[in-house]
């Protein structure tokens, strides 16, 4: 067991290291197609910001505030000495800013303009304008209009380059945000369509919805966050929407989640945090509409709220996971594994949360060097315990088909005689009412037990039941049932082709009886019985036809005990 | 049922036509005015001959000829005076063959040249040319060196625009299979390395284990044939992924189908699996060794796999004909048939690429990457059923443990339950007690009033009995008239105590139904007592009080009839 133990884990490890190699040589440029051209970052950038010159910075080490709405920053920098590259741009991405681009003082280029005096946000955008050597020691002057409080910090560089090596540079360096965010996107697709199906099948369960608002959720902010989207769909709004849709939603996700699990403790407190994150939304969303405040101005709002509410959740369902219930021994690891994911996932997400506002308000490179790698690892490896909560419960179930098999033999027998128990008979005789086939039930009592069982003690009585059950399974063995329904009752029920036998075989019973009497010195075998078919009810309920058979096997008591009192009164 | 699978069907239906809205609401790309188009305006030199008004979609069936290795093409057309685009793009497809592009005389383009003085396998795919500023009114020349046998040249139709309307058409072409594709990549890893891990602990994982690399195999090759994977990675190497993962396919599909049916009796299969493994790991062999590019032995390979196919069809319908039926792999197979039917088609439409080009095609171009997506959904969804058969199971599991230990008419724990509670506390240093108790008169009330009155009597014995040990110890219900209670830790007082007020309350029920007898004899003994014995001796001293306490009655009430 111990070295099997073992066993695991190294292949666990083994398996994690491929896992590694793997993520990091798709990573790597190894795979990168070689391009014709090089791609050049301009530097050295003077920088204005409303009027205070910051010149001579270094790329990427500009020390300036956040940009905010009102605010006018102006780029300048002159062109180098260009090749001849065909199809040359030079490209510059901008966050929720409109730009204007001055070449040599002549405006060629401006996006965003038009949104911005509308007092709508602007989309994030790659601004590309077209070049060639021709511009080589003209004056560059970008001019970048913040639409939004706080709209960014730190500049993405601006490079030249060929248009289509530019596109498939980016797309390279994005490799594993891009295949994480298709996956997550498309894999919240599909398990959306899926959805009804447990919904309808599986009590209401909601698990399947949430988890692919969540994993759909992630996918799109990931895509959108990374700007990929601004590649794959030609309209610039949808990437910053979906950014901010995506992110809003996240946590109302993870929380429905939490809420619908049913199990759970807290549940409570996660389905408050739900409804309070939900209406929140649904104001921004109002608001929106009614032009009064974008949606996209919430960012600071939400990083509280969602670091709060995660650190409550993480710690909730950590002390849950640490402190299980006595009563949850036995619930399967499954849950708890995907619980696992979701906490790592939360750590992860928060994580980024902190390194976002960090490198936004504190440090020198600004939100443009920031990225949120973590929360992509915290979503693969939540997607991973999603797969290996999947594995245990298809390993869970075929165990538990054993143990399964083994308690119905044990629920449905009687534990001494080995017969059927009053339980199972009962269901059988509801199942024969609903059907139609033909039947008899004789009901048996056993006579004498009490007597038995008070003067010569419980274990022959216990002997005396056992010796009139195995006379009953030998004589009706091919019955459909033979039960026993309390102390010294008992049942036998026959099916179709059997039914005419019925008569033959109690006389086989009797005959039975007196033989096993022969050789019993301590008591007597005895039984009174009755029997009813199946077409002498009218409602055709088997309740009834047992009770006819039961009103029989009195009436015989009835007489024997007459007999006797007869035979008593002769003496 | 039927009900809710017609519930389901109409909400995914539901689902999938606002998916699909919301999705050509997203991607849709108007690109007019920012593209020319170049038809059936292509001169082409082959063979020393001339062929005038050739579109480059159907260049294979213009020149009536399949292209042999060696073979030199040149395309000629002239570009329009009037265009005037910005960052100007010539965007065309190519298959697997070098392409040289010529403005005016001027070589600005050349593609696969290195791969051709090598001999390996040249990428296909979109080609995006760059061209300079100064191209309009000036003659394009493409010069194709087919490297392939068999190989067709068909093209899209070449256009020119600025780059950034140029890509979006390209990416609205392929978007749908990116999708498709990128999603079983990562899903087939994932899946993979887990099943992986689970290897050893069923038999479901095996299959799993197959299906997730299939579906790492088809997102692949999705891919590579619908020219995705250039986006991010290097074109050559792209191909050969591509096709490896295609000849790779068929051998895990004839593991996974010999897997779901084991018991099956499979000699022409587990034949035809050897045979198609040996073929699949040769031409893949020979790639690596460069003696034959891989491209060359697809219509063989196209055969193999429709014998496959027609395999997999036939166990289906053997499947479909047995009497036993396993839902689980019934969805499998359901999805691996909808797969390999695909394949054929995909086969089809390359022999008969005349008619189709499956990357065009509007219909092909969503067709197979649907296809691909059924299978992984039958995957997901044989996961759900298993799911909530796993559930059902887990309820009846708990209804079972229940009713097992549970004695059906007074809810108090049955016999069975009793033996497992005192072999627990056999091996306890607890000074436990046991009580042992025998309803008196049950036998007459059944045997003169019915069985009704004796249920009656039995429930409301054992709701009194429940009552008053319900601090102290455990009461169960042995046998017809017989009962214990076993409390773990009590003193003689708390337990005469608890006897005084159940033989109160029963005074109380003789006073409501006079017409039965509401009496019970006990006796209880204590581990102490027989020190150093089980539960057995414990419990065989406690009837035995019980027996001598219901002799006294007898004869009290002998006397009382007397009297």
């Amino acid at each position: 067991m111990k070295l099997l133990y073992k066993c695991r884990i190294a292949i666990f490890i083994f398996l994690a290291l491929v896992f590694s190699i793997f993520i990091y040589s798709f990573n790597g440029t190894w795979i990168n197609e070689s391009f014709k051209y090089d791609i050049m970052v301009l530097d050295n950038w003077s920088i204005t910001i409303n009027g205070t010159s910051y010149s001579d910075a270094y790329n990427s080490d500009y020390n300036i505030p956040v940009a905010t709405i009102g605010d006018i920053i102006i780029l300048e920098n002159t062109i180098p000495t260009l090749d001849s590259i065909s199809s040359m741009v030079l490209t510059y991405e901008t966050d929720l800013s409109a730009t204007e681009l001055y070449i040599d003082d002549e405006l060629v280029y401006s996006y965003g303009m038009d949104i911005l005096e509308k007092g709508d946000i602007v989309p994030n955008m790659f601004n590309n304008y077209p070049i060639d050597s021709t511009y080589s020691g003209k004056k560059i002057k970008i001019f970048i209009y913040p639409s939004r409080y706080n709209a960014f910090s730190g500049f993405n560089d601006v490079k030249i380059g060929n248009s289509h090596e530019l596109t498939l540079s980016f797309m390279q360096n994005m490799r594993f945000p891009l295949f994480s965010g298709i996956f997550l996107m498309v894999f919240g697709v599909i398990l959306r369509i899926l959805s009804p199906y447990l919904f309808f099948f599986h009590q209401k369960d909601f698990r399947l919805l949430t988890t692919s608002y969540f994993s759909s959720c992630m996918g799109l902010y990931i895509l959108s966050y990374n700007r990929i989207f601004i590649l794959l769909c030609p309209k610039p709004f949808i990437n910053t929407y979906l950014e901010y849709i995506s992110l809003y939603l996240i946590p109302i996700s993870i929380l429905s989640y939490l809420f619908s699990l049913k199990e759970t403790r807290y549940r409570k407190i996660f389905g408050l945090f739900f409804i309070v994150d939900l209406f929140l939304f649904v104001i921004i969303v109002i608001l929106h509409f009614l032009h009064i405040n974008n949606f996209t101005s919430y960012t600071q709002t939400f990083h509280i709220i969602a670091i709060t509410e995660g650190v409550i959740a993480v710690l909730l369902l950590l002390y849950g996971l640490l402190n299980p219930k006595k009563s949850e021994n036995n619930v399967d690891h499954s849950e708890k594994i995907f619980l696992i994911g979701l906490v790592i996932f939360m750590c992860f997400a928060m994580i980024d949360i902190i390194k976002f506002n960090y490198s936004k308000y504190y440090s020198s490179g600004g939100e443009a060097n920031s990225n949120i790698n973590f929360m992509i690892i915290g979503t693969i490896s939540f997607v991973i315990t999603l797969v290996i909560s999947y594995f245990l419960y298809t390993i869970n179930s075929t165990s538990s088909e054993l143990l399964h098999s083994k308690l119905s033999s044990l629920a449905y027998t009687d534990p001494l005689t080995g017969l059927t128990n009053r339980a199972r008979c009962e269901q059988v005789m509801t199942a024969l009412s609903e059907d139609t086939i033909p039947y008899v039930i004789i009901s048996f009592d056993l006579d004498y037990l009490k007597k038995i069982n008070d003067t010569l003690g419980h274990e022959e009585g216990d002997r005396l039941l056992n010796g009139f059950s195995t006379i009953l399974n030998d004589c009706f063995w091919d019955s459909t049932i033979i039960g026993r329904m309390g102390g010294d009752e008992f049942i036998v029920i026959m099916t179709e082709d059997n039914v005419a036998m019925c008569g033959r075989k109690l006389q086989n019973l009797r005959n039975m009886i007196s033989t096993w009497n022969k050789k019993e010195q301590k008591f007597n075998y005895s039984a009174s019985y009755g029997y009813a078919y199946s077409n002498e009810s009218p409602t055709g309920q088997a309740k009834e036809v047992y009770m006819l058979a039961d009103n029989r096997m009195y009436e015989m008591k009835n007489d024997k005990h007459a007999q006797m009192l007869r035979k008593e009164g002769l003496l | 049922m039927k009900n809710n699978y017609i519930k389901v069907l109409f909400s995914s239906l539901i689902l999938i036509i606002i998916i699909g809205a919301v999705y050509s609401f997203m991607f849709s790309y108007d690109p007019t005015g920012t593209y020319y188009q170049f038809d059936s305006s292509w001169t082409v030199y082959y063979h020393g001959e001339i062929y005038y008004n050739v579109p480059l979609t159907n260049i294979d069936k213009q020149l009536a000829t399949t292209f042999r290795r060696g073979d030199t093409i040149t395309l000629k057309a002239h570009i329009p005076a009037d265009l005037n685009y910005d960052t100007p793009t010539f965007l065309m497809s190519s298959n697997s063959a070098r392409v040289k592009i010529d403005l005016a005389g001027r070589p600005i383009y050349d593609y696969g040249r290195d791969a051709l003085i090598e001999d390996t396998l040249i990428g296909d795919g979109y080609l995006f040319v760059s061209l300079p500023d100064d191209y309009a009114d000036k003659d394009i020349t493409i010069t194709i060196n087919v490297n392939e046998n068999d190989s067709t040249m068909n093209s899209i139709n070449p256009i020119i625009g600025t780059y950034y309307s140029v890509s979006y058409m390209y990416i609205s072409e392929v978007l749908f299979a990116a999708f498709v594709g990128i999603f079983l990549v990562t899903y087939g890893t994932v899946f993979t390395i887990v099943s992986l891990l689970f290897y050893s602990y069923s038999s479901t994982t095996i299959t799993q284990l197959y299906c997730s690399i299939i579906s790492l195999l088809l997102g692949v090759w999705t891919l590579g044939a619908y020219d995705i994977s250039q986006l991010y990675m290097n074109q050559n190497l792209s191909v050969t992924f591509e096709y490896f993962a295609l000849y790779l396919m068929l051998p895990f599909c004839y593991l996974l189908v010999g897997h779901l049916h084991k018991n099956m009796d499979l000699t022409v299969f587990k034949v035809t699996f050897a045979i198609t493994t040996l073929f699949v790991a040769e031409f893949l062999l020979m790639h690596l060794f460069n003696v034959v590019h891989i491209t060359h032995m697809l219509v063989p390979y196209y055969i193999i796999c429709f014998v496959a196919y027609l395999q997999a069809v036939y166990i289906m319908y053997k499947d479909y004909k047995s009497h036993i039926k396993n839902a689980s792999r019934t969805l499998l197979m359901i999805g691996l048939i909808v797969l390999l039917s695909s394949f054929v088609f995909y086969a089809l439409s390359n022999v008969l690429r005349n008619i189709i080009n499956y990357r065009i095609n509007p219909f092909t171009k969503y067709l197979f990457p649907s296809c691909v997506l059924v299978f992984v959904v039958t995957q997901l969804l044989n996961y759900f059923v298993f799911l909530t058969e796993s559930f059902a199971k887990k309820k009846e599991y708990a209804f079972l443990s229940h009713m097992a230990y549970e004695d059906s008419l007074t809810g108090l724990p049955n016999r069975a339950r009793c033996d497992q509670l005192l072999s627990d506390i056999q091996n306890t240093e607890l000074d436990y007690c046991i009580l042992s108790l025998d309803l008196n008169g049950l036998k007459e009330v059944n045997d003169n009033d019915g069985h009704p009155a004796g249920d009656k009597l039995l429930k409301d014995f054992a709701t009194i009995l429940k009552e008053c040990f319900a601090d102290i110890g455990t009461s169960c219900r042995i046998g017809g008239d017989e009962f214990i209670v076993l409390a773990e830790s009590a003193d003689k007082d708390i337990i005469d105590n608890a006897l005084f007020r159940l033989v109160e309350k029963l005074h109380d029920l003789d006073a409501r139904e006079p017409s039965i007898n509401h009496s019970a004899a006990y006796g209880y003994a204590f581990k102490h007592e027989c020190e150093g014995k089980s539960t057995h001796d414990v419990y065989m001293l406690a009837d035995a009080r019980m027996y001598a306490l219901k002799r006294k009655q007898h004869t009290y009430k002998g006397k009382i009839s007397t009297i």
